[in-house]
């Protein structure tokens, strides 16, 4: 199959040859700025009418037949995009009908004219407002709101695999898959394996692993998930995970930041710790906010913090003892106590001086 | 007094502790956190003692000049009367903890 065809997919059975389909992939792909009025939709069917065979507009458009015969068996639309025709990709859809909000379950059953007119009425009314159309494999395969932050998938795993070896010593690949929606990956960690299982308290025989998940199209986002891995090869969901939506300001910069927060018991606190009585504070009320939004563990508490912290030559090692002490300090069920225990937790890994400022 | 697996094992020193940390490195900061908490409470001001044992633990290498020195200056804030029986003895504990880690090692056992 082509890799075009909407619903080409692989599973790969070495790291480097996701990492390597991944980067071709990247190669083939373009991320176009344009204004949503810039864009005009039209069905196949109409588009037939003006170029009377299959071959002439497949010839308009620069593209083989086959891949004009697959849209038109999925989502029998083109996207002008500043005057040039793409096929429409059937992975767009899920960034079409929700990032530029055109709502509404019947929209897809729309006959593809209608459809079309209704998603142009949409993108006139957007006017001047900027999308990112991404084409790859010669398809639109997303069209992203201006919120929409690139990510590419192979960096992802190229970047989030370096890291794992840092920290985990040496990663085994177990299998890895991809298509127009998203990519996967399955690593583990067999050298530390008796270690994090002794911090953990499980049986020996599991080894510890993560799932890396990411589309870089229409779902635009990145989850990572620790795991345990039988020696069946079963996987099952160890604790915490790292999610981050390609939007904003939010960057794989962000996603490795999260990394040590998985397996998080896999760690040298002493260390930690000591390195953040080296970091002063010069607004630690403000830290302190930040830190408990950061950590989703309510910024009303900081009020309560506030009153046992020092007053003078604050530093991140008092700050984030008293985030330590926060569940302690609460009166709220043993199950929430757990659940705010494990957020806490995560404060070690904060980069303090990174929300040392008054803003 | 007490060896370093013994304090390393105390149940006060337990939330200190990490499976990829020295028994050193955890002993000293259950021994920092108590310094700091005198200074965070108003008793003494220890953070010249801390600061350059901290290092230590951060550098993942033991210097005995730097315990030294700080074992002089945790005696010297003793010899000072007017601190009190309590600080007396958080700083006895601290001295314990830090004579344990200087002679683990010593006998080359972190």
């Amino acid at each position: 199959m082509k890799k075009g065809y909407d619903f080409y997919s692989k599973y790969v059975n070495a790291f480097s040859e996701l990492l390597l389909d991944l980067q071709e992939r990247e190669v083939d792909t373009k991320r176009i700025d344009v204004c949503a009025n810039k864009i005009r939709f039209v069905s196949i069917a109409k588009a037939l009418e003006k170029y009377k065979t299959v071959e002439a507009l497949s010839a308009k458009i620069g593209i083989d037949i086959e891949l004009l015969s697959d849209t038109n068996d999925h989502t029998k639309m083109i996207a002008c995009v500043e005057g040039v025709p793409y096929l429409l990709g059937r992975s767009s859809w899920i960034s079409i009908s929700g990032r530029i909000d055109i709502y509404g379950g019947g929209l897809a059953a729309l006959e593809p004219d209608d459809k079309a007119q209704l998603i142009n009425a949409r993108l006139a009314q957007l006017g001047d407002n900027l999308i990112k159309v991404v084409i790859v494999n010669q398809k639109i395969r997303a069209m992203m709101s201006r919120k929409y932050a690139t990510i590419p998938a192979n960096e992802v795993f190229k970047q989030v695999a370096e890291k794992a070896r840092e920290r985990f010593a040496s990663t085994k690949f177990v299998t890895g898959f991809y298509n127009h929606e998203f990519a996967f990956a399955q690593l583990m960690f067999p050298e530390v394996a008796q270690k994090l299982s002794e911090a953990y308290g499980l049986p020996e025989e599991l080894t510890p692993g993560i799932t890396v998940i990411t589309s870089d199209t229409g779902h635009a986002g990145v989850k990572i998930v620790g795991s345990w891995v039988s020696p069946k090869g079963r996987f099952q969901q160890a604790g915490t995970e790292v999610y981050l939506r390609h939007e904003n300001s939010n960057s794989l910069e962000k996603v490795l930041e999260e990394l040590p927060n998985l397996f998080i018991k896999y760690q040298n606190m002493a260390l930690k710790l000591a390195a953040l009585m080296g970091i002063e504070i010069k607004f630690p009320a403000t830290v302190l906010k930040k830190a408990l939004k950061e950590l989703g563990a309510g910024e009303r508490n900081a009020k309560m913090l506030l009153e046992t912290l020092p007053t003078n030559d604050v530093t991140a090692y008092d700050i984030c003892m008293e985030l330590f002490s926060l569940p302690a300090r609460l009166d709220i069920a043993e199950t929430s106590r757990l659940e705010l225990e494990e957020k806490i937790a995560k404060a070690i890994n904060l980069d303090f001086t990174k929300l040392d400022n008054d803003k | 007094m007490k060896t370093l697996p013994e304090l390393k094992n105390a149940p006060s020193v337990k939330r200190f502790d990490s499976v990829l940390a020295e028994d050193w490195q955890t002993v000293l900061l259950k021994s920092l956190d108590t310094l700091n908490r005198l200074e965070k409470d108003g008793y003494v001001f220890t953070r010249h003692i801390s600061r350059p044992v901290a290092k230590c633990i951060v550098d993942g290498a033991l210097n005995n000049s730097i315990i030294n020195a700080a074992i002089n200056d945790i005696r010297e804030i003793q010899e000072e009367k007017d601190h009190g029986q309590f600080v007396f003895n958080k700083l006895s504990e601290v001295l314990e903890s830090f004579f344990a880690v200087k002679t683990a090692n010593r006998e080359g056992g972190k």
